[in-house]
């Protein structure tokens, strides 16, 4: 019943009701009033960022896959009782009541984001089985053996111990098709898919936002020329476009169309800021994502956070940044150490 | 070892990134006009980043090196995505109209960039339509239901040929493939009419390479290959080998999908 419209109809709502749950209380806990695209997005990439500091131990342990599947969900159950908790006695969910209504700026943006999921969603033309055969393979053999990276994912013979470099994406596939009944490949190239199109967007419309100062008809016109340009401009083999829509929801996709630009945003975000400490978090939860769940992520995502944390210190002057820099870049990096070496 | 530079690679990889580089041209033009203004704020994050990234991870003498050491050139292209031209052109383009206080004028500038959307993407958008939910074409899943149907064991050991290979598991775990990883990909980036039919008899693995790319390799090899690696059943894809051809191997016929058919291999009937 799971693999249909209402089934990837009813995980989206639940993944995205959760991640604003989750960026909500982030926004609260640092008295930060949000818009709720911003809520939205910072509370899948808090998502994202759990779901890679938790999944790296288990999987290096060698456990089965359902103590992931079980320390995951304890996890993430925890993390919604304690947000919940919190934003009751902060009082947000009264304060819901009092957000502005929809205007023709939200519904042209929210139908520009519609239009570009029944497009991506209709769509069948992909080119690559070579590598989703080996992420969806991965992430269908751990629910098939109850292993993680033990088995070839596309023989299916047992191997031991993956030697080739992966991420943690798979395992995402796998977790979330287990939690939702799911088969993988309805949750990577419906239930994925649709979340990168949706965060895409909502990063270029908040990138948007706080270049224009807030003027909320210009994000809107970026984002619909950006939208113009990935559909019409997707053939360019190696562009972000090319993944976005020939490629959608595998982990390289991810990272050219989510992980990056959050990043960029997480650096308009931390210079606007002043250096608050929340815009440092917002850039760690970046760095983490991105090693964590993308190979290439380790690698691109420092080089692009170094080169846009350096400008910010040789421009501002402020030395004591390098240390917040390091702070900030660990968790990421110690995964994408362990990730590569251990 | 570092064996020298070799800048054409450099060249190849920006031009194949970029096309013909428009959306980058302008990208740079945004770079020098920001520079030019008085945000401070748009400078530190968008125009010094690119300079240091200039000479650092797009600097070929950085990074040859680097990159023959690690080998990591067919992946150097996806440092272009840090890069975030697009956003910055849709940004400055959306600018640019919203600056525009007469119509005629704004109308004008919105065509111009319909026209930059349509001149950098060459061709209209591809499009296709689903076959199904799963995003797979529906002969994989109906094959994965025929082996499913015709088979009494939980983990059939099965044969395919190469297209299927890359599919068929994405939607059923239960296979193993009765080929090696290296078999299925050794003649995979050559054409049928390439390749030199008497490799079959240098080894049993190019011989199963063959094979599996539709080349009618001697019955007798491919039987023994049957029989040693005691292979469940055989999926055939109708555009490769002759029916006279698939007498000669140990096979009975089960099932047909359109495009594929499946046998069972008979020391496997015969258990």
């Amino acid at each position: 019943m799971m693999d249909s419209v209402f089934g990837v109809v009813l995980a989206l709502a639940v993944l995205l009701l959760y991640g604003f749950l989750l960026g909500s209380s982030f926004c609260v806990l640092f008295q930060k009033r949000e818009r709720v695209g911003f809520r939205l997005l910072l509370g899948m990439m808090l998502f994202l960022a759990v779901f890679s500091v938790t999944e790296l131990p288990v999987e290096k342990l060698g456990l089965p896959f359902h103590v992931l599947a079980y320390v995951q969900t304890g996890v993430f159950l925890a993390l919604f009782a304690a947000c919940v908790v919190f934003c009751a006695k902060q009082g947000v969910f009264r304060k819901w009541k009092m957000s502005k209504t929809p205007d023709l700026y939200m519904g042209i943006f929210l139908l520009l984001i519609l239009l570009q999921i029944i497009y991506g969603m209709s769509n069948g033309v992909r080119i690559n089985g070579y590598d989703t055969s080996y992420y969806n393979g991965h992430a269908i053999n751990a629910i098939y053996t109850d292993t993680m990276y033990q088995y070839n994912p596309r023989t299916g013979r047992y191997i031991g111990l993956e030697t080739y470099e992966y991420d943690g994406y798979p395992m995402l596939i796998a977790y979330l098709a287990k939690v939702f009944f799911m088969h993988p490949l309805v949750v990577v190239n419906r239930v994925l898919a649709v979340l990168e199109i949706i965060l895409a967007n909502l990063i270029v419309y908040e990138t948007a936002m706080r270049l224009s100062s807030d003027k909320r008809v210009t994000a809107v016109r970026t984002a619909a020329i950006y939208a113009g340009m990935s559909v019409f401009c997707y053939q360019f083999e190696e562009g972000r476009f090319f993944y976005l829509w020939q490629r959608t929801a595998e982990s390289k996709s991810m990272l050219a169309n989510v992980y990056l630009p959050f990043a960029l945003l997480a650096m308009l975000l931390l210079v606007k800021e002043g250096g608050a400490l929340y815009g440092w978090l917002i850039l760690m939860l970046a760095a983490i994502v991105g090693a964590g769940l993308s190979v290439s992520g380790i690698f691109i995502m420092a080089a692009m956070i170094g080169s846009g944390l350096l400008a910010v210190i040789v421009c501002q002057r402020r030395w004591k940044y390098l240390l917040y820099s390091v702070l900030c870049m660990i968790p990421g990096m110690v995964i994408g150490i362990t990730r590569l070496f251990l | 070892m570092f064996s020298g530079w070799d800048l054409e690679f450099y060249r190849t990889v920006f031009t194949n990134y970029w096309w013909h580089g428009l959306f980058f041209v302008v990208y740079l033009g945004v770079l020098v006009y920001l520079a030019g203004s008085k945000r401070a704020e748009l400078k530190q994050v968008f125009v010094w980043p690119f300079l240091i990234m200039l000479i650092s991870i797009f600097n070929p003498l950085i990074m040859e090196p680097i990159l023959q050491r690690t080998g990591w050139q067919n992946r150097y292209s996806r440092f272009f995505w840090m890069l975030p031209a697009e956003l910055l052109c849709a940004y400055i383009l959306a600018v640019l109209i919203g600056r525009q206080k007469r119509a005629e004028w704004r109308a004008g500038i919105t065509a111009m960039t319909v026209c930059l959307v349509f001149l950098c993407g060459g061709s209209a958008t591809e499009f296709a339509l689903d076959d199904n939910i799963y995003k797979i074409d529906d002969s994989v899943i109906e094959v994965a239901e025929m082996i499913g149907a015709a088979s009494e064991k939980e983990r059939p050991i099965v044969l395919y040929d190469e297209e299927m290979y890359y599919w068929i598991r994405q939607y059923d775990a239960s296979f193993t493939t009765g080929a090696k990883k290296s078999e299925m990909e050794t003649y995979r980036w050559m054409v049928a009419d390439e390749i030199d039919a008497a490799e079959q008899y240098d080894s049993e693995k190019k011989a199963v390479a063959m094979f599996v790319r539709g080349i009618e390799v001697e019955p007798a090899l491919i039987n023994k290959v049957f029989e040693s690696r005691e292979i469940d059943f055989f999926v055939r894809n109708m555009n490769f080998y002759s029916e006279e051809y698939l007498k000669q191997l140990d096979l009975v016929y089960v099932d047909a999908v359109e495009g594929y058919e499946l046998y069972r291999c008979v020391q496997t009937r015969e258990e």
